[in-house]
């Protein structure tokens, strides 16, 4: 076998070992993808949480609001033979030459290949206090432990109008619990749909008696006796027995801080997702930060969406198999978000200098996002982005266009020197 | 005939009270229709419920009817205090008191509909699950004091539609609505296999339409907002099912048969010479060593996981497959130790020489000797057995020790360093050019228990020889930019060797026209949106 290799075989062969670092969306996807491609050799996927691989996003929508128990969240594993899972297990550090990571069980785990797909971690705003009553949202545990507190709770406040911000608030109240919401901005999940969009989605929600403190933030918050009382900046306080933070989330990558790789937010990669500056690492998932070419720039950014992860470990699996000859990945970011009655479908990139056509389905109602409401993201003649409410059909036909559409001409994209060696300059010397 | 009072009252009263359990059998029936998700593919979900709703409460109206009509006979029997506390009745107290209760847990039971929200769908289904019980006592309230239900006819009848409703409540649970399927996949003959079933969840699809994305040719979003779907594709169209039906939104899509490649082992791979994946698998027989000096925290979830995960030869996990614990000081070679001190922790990368990022791994083709992948495969099969323990020692403090085989010896050559092997040649020093003795090896190796196969002990050129410590001996230059692809036959051979499928089979611009509507030959249709 070693023979074929080295004639052209296959990147990894039996006898060699990929490591999947997480066990999330993109980890599950990639680990599938290199035992669906004919990956023979040994394949380990390691987990920081202790449980088997399930579905986030279920996190805050079905799992707050009791539609679904946490065995309806895991993730079909028939497609994965003989993968090693080692859940509750976290990487510490990365020896990039040696190809051996550190975990924190004190051993040591060669590879031949590695998928980065750590996820991230949620985190609170700096100088939060911590305390019972205080919930992030990003992992099982956490939506378990909400879900108990909210069996107590009558009134929740949700500090962060975002995507999950929004959702919890709307599974907050669907199991008859009043919610606050306190966002920075003046209308909701501004980052994930728009301006638009965004501003007829919180008119729905204002209109469906949800609590919103708009153009707020939080000065203080303060444990009492029975939940806690936040200070807003405009002086007026909120009074809830739980606070769920949704404010931000970090990639977790500090197990490579030891190497070459560029952490600086998330992992740098090229446009097929190998990490830059390491041999036979790809990253994948909300961990990378990798230049794609359907989004028109060279500039590499990070996308934190559960279809992008899984389609992400699927392109990252097969530029590890392919080695160096790995097409780029050119992904359509793709989410949705179900929010009290409103279906929201965004795909592609909703950038600032496009236009917005804003198409209302039925132009009669008042209530414009529960009726029916598309945006259309043109940029130079083209549709980049498509945000709809309620309006399924007519994202499905935009949706399916901007698929089809090819691929842009292939960016060429510079990767920066992995290591700066200064003493060691004579080496170029010699090249 | 002159009908006394009495009569009338009983006639009436019976009638209402027959009237009631018609409805009721309509209404909890159709309870069941709503909760399989059977007529949302006809009818909209709103629509079913209301049905359900108001035919209960006529039910449920008339029911209280005839527990009050029963106290205007004269001379009667029924005081007012037997048609709301049970079983007190001095005439019938079984027969009338399980009417009594019948009616008045099921009053309950639709009551909780209020309270829905706020204990939450799980607990309120469980909830209104009593209403099978409650339409139960109903039936038996019938048979037992019924005055008119002495034909045999009529009490086959009464029980026949007791039995169609429990049937149906029975099969509304999910492993049960599953079994008719499972149960004719088991008996369907084998060429089925290579196609996929497709099943939506009627009372999941949100009808979002991100599976028509995916594969339009199975997935039809329809102008009415419900999903048509083929329930059976044809193998070429699995993988747009797949993607489908991970990308759905609500999970609704289950996939039947999913056509996953299973690579167990090496296809005319000498087993003897070459353990297979599978070998590693199978359940350790008889008695272990307890070498395995790692205990593993998580033996007890991974093995159920492995478990769940297993399709293959045996449910016992692989034991912790990683090596030991702290770096082993390997060198006993002329280079210098890496500290005893410093088990546990990597050294700081940054505080290392290195050469530029591909100096440490040599690609495929730089060098000759360079590569352990290359070596003629005539090393596969010199070195079966137990391990011959021809350690790297010396060429690289970070390559691994070889595996001390945890298991004693059963598992034929499990990570036996078929193809892997340091090239003989270009060990520097230590003498250990010569077939070794098998165990123990030169260093301090700690029995790790690893049974996978090992990877290839790859860096023997260019590496820092030392654990990183030292000072780099192989300044080698390296040739070309580190990205640049690798010209000539190579590039050819892999790319046709390795190349993965085509991006995403995006589907023509024929399929985009054609939605299938009116061509799926095997069309399901469901209804979007939940309660």
């Amino acid at each position: 076998m070693s023979f074929l290799r080295s004639v052209g075989g296959p990147a990894f062969g039996p006898h060699d070992r990929i490591v999947v670092v997480g066990t999330g969306a993109a980890g599950w996807s990639a680990a599938g993808e290199l035992r669906r491609l004919g990956f023979a050799g040994e394949l380990v996927a390691i987990g920081a949480e202790p449980v088997r691989p399930y579905d986030r996003t279920a996190c805050s929508k079905g799992l707050l609001n009791g539609h679904q128990k946490p065995k309806d969240t895991v993730l079909d594993l028939r497609g994965h033979p003989q993968v090693s899972w080692r859940t509750g297990t976290r990487v510490v550090d990365t020896d990039p030459y040696g190809r051996r990571l550190l975990l924190d069980t004190g051993e040591t785990l060669a590879y031949d290949g590695l998928v980065v797909a750590s996820g991230t971690k949620a985190t609170l705003p700096r100088g939060w206090p911590t305390g019972p009553g205080l919930h992030m949202l990003h992992d099982l545990a956490d939506a378990k432990a909400l879900r108990s507190a909210l069996g107590g709770a009558a009134r929740v406040a949700i500090v962060g109008g975002g995507l999950t911000g929004c959702e919890v608030a709307c599974a907050v109240t669907a199991m008859a619990r009043s919610a606050v919401l306190v966002n920075s901005q003046s209308f909701l999940m501004p980052r994930s749909v728009g301006e638009p969009i965004g501003a007829l989605i919180t008119a729905a929600h204002l209109a469906s008696g949800l609590d919103l403190r708009l153009g707020r933030k939080v000065a203080d918050a303060e444990p009492r006796r029975t939940g806690w009382r936040l200070l807003l900046d405009s002086g007026e306080t909120v009074s809830a027995e739980l606070v769920v933070v949704t404010a931000g989330e970090r990639p977790d990558v500090d197990w490579l801080a030891n190497t070459p790789a560029d952490i600086s937010d998330g992992v740098l990669c090229d446009a097929s997702l190998r990490v830059a500056g390491l041999d036979g690492v790809v990253a994948a998932g909300s961990v990378a930060r990798w230049p794609d070419r359907r989004h028109g720039t060279d500039a590499p950014r990070r996308v934190g969406q559960w279809i992008m992860a899984v389609e992400q470990g699927r392109a990252a699996a097969r530029t590890l198999l392919a080695g160096d000859y790995a097409p780029p990945a050119s992904l359509l970011p793709r989410f949705w978000s179900d929010q009290n009655g409103l279906r929201i479908e965004v795909c592609g990139r909703l950038s600032d200098q496009a236009d917005v056509h804003v198409t209302e389905l039925r132009p009669r109602r008042r209530d414009t996002a529960r009726a029916g409401v598309v945006a259309d993201y043109v940029e130079d003649g083209r549709l980049v982005g498509v945000v709809a409410v309620n309006a399924p059909r007519a994202f499905t036909v935009a949706c399916r266009a901007l698929l089809n559409e090819p691929v842009p001409a292939p960016v060429r994209v510079t990767i920066p020197e992995p290591a700066q060696f200064e003493e060691y300059q004579p080496l170029r010397l010699v090249r | 005939m002159l009908r006394t009072a009495q009569d009338s009252v009983h006639l009436i009263a019976a009638t209402i009270g027959f009237v009631s359990y018609a409805a009721l059998w309509a209404g909890t029936l159709w309870g069941t229709v709503l909760r399989s998700g059977w007529a949302t593919s006809r009818l909209r979900h709103q629509t079913v419920h209301s049905v359900h709703m108001h035919v209960i409460l006529l039910g449920l109206t008339l029911g209280i009817v005839h527990g009050i009509v029963q106290m205007a006979a004269p001379y009667g029997k029924v005081r007012a205090i037997d048609v709301v506390v049970p079983f007190i009745d001095r005439a019938d107290p079984i027969g009338v008191g399980l009417g009594v209760a019948a009616l008045e847990l099921m009053i309950a039971t639709a009551l909780s509909v209020l309270v829905q929200r706020r204990i939450g769908y799980a607990r309120w289904r469980a909830l209104h699950s009593l209403g099978y019980l409650s339409f139960t006592m109903v039936a038996a309230h019938l048979l037992i004091s019924g005055s008119e239900l002495y034909p045999a006819p009529v009490r086959t009848a009464i029980a026949a539609s007791w039995a169609v409703v429990i049937l149906a409540g029975i099969s509304t649970v999910t492993h049960i609505a599953r079994l008719p399927r499972a149960i004719f996949d088991r008996l369907s003959p084998r060429h089925r296999a290579e196609e996929v079933t497709v099943a939506v969840d009627p009372g999941k699809c949100g009808s979002f339409g991100f599976c028509e994305q995916e594969a339009p040719a199975i997935f039809t979003l329809r102008s009415d907002q419900r999903l048509a779907y083929r329930s059976v594709v044809p193998s070429d169209q699995a993988e747009a099912a797949m993607r489908a039906a991970v990308v759905c939104p609500a999970r609704a899509i289950k996939l039947g048969r999913l056509p996953a490649t299973v690579v167990v082992s090496q296809p005319g791979a000498d087993t003897t010479t070459v353990a297979p994946l599978a070998t590693t698998l199978t359940p350790h027989t008889g008695t272990q060593p307890a070498v395995d000096t790692h205990a593993d925290p998580h033996a007890g979830s991974l093995a159920r996981m492995a478990a769940a995960v297993d399709q293959g030869t045996g449910s016992h996990p692989r034991p912790a497959m990683t090596d030991s614990g702290s770096f082993a000081p390997v060198g006993t070679g002329p280079q210098p130790r890496v500290p005893a001190s410093d088990t546990g922790s990597f050294p700081r990368v940054g505080a290392q020489p290195r050469v530029t990022d591909s100096g440490s791994f040599p690609r495929v083709g730089t060098g000759p000797a360079a590569d352990p992948r290359s070596y003629p495969p005539a090393a596969v099969g010199q070195h079966t057995g137990p391990q011959p323990g021809l350690r790297p020692v010396g060429v690289n403090g970070h390559a691994r020790p070889p595996a001390v085989n945890g298991h004693g010896s059963p598992l034929p050559a499990v990570g036996a360093h078929t193809g892997s092997l340091p090239p003989v040649g270009s060990v520097p020093t230590n003498g250990h050019t010569g077939p070794q003795p098998a165990l123990p090896p030169v260093g301090p190796v700690p029995a790790n228990g690893h049974t996978g196969p090992q990877p290839a002990l790859r860096p023997v050129g260019p590496v820092p020889a030392n654990g990183h410590t030292g000072p780099q001996p192989a300044l080698r230059p390296v040739a070309g930019p580190a990205r640049a692809p690798q010209p000539g036959l190579r590039s050819v051979g892999r790319r046709a060797a390795a190349d993965p499928p085509p991006e995403d089979a995006l589907p023509a611009p024929d399929q985009l026209q054609d939605t299938g509507r009116h061509h799926l030959p095997r069309l399901r249709g469901i209804a979007g949106g939940r309660s």
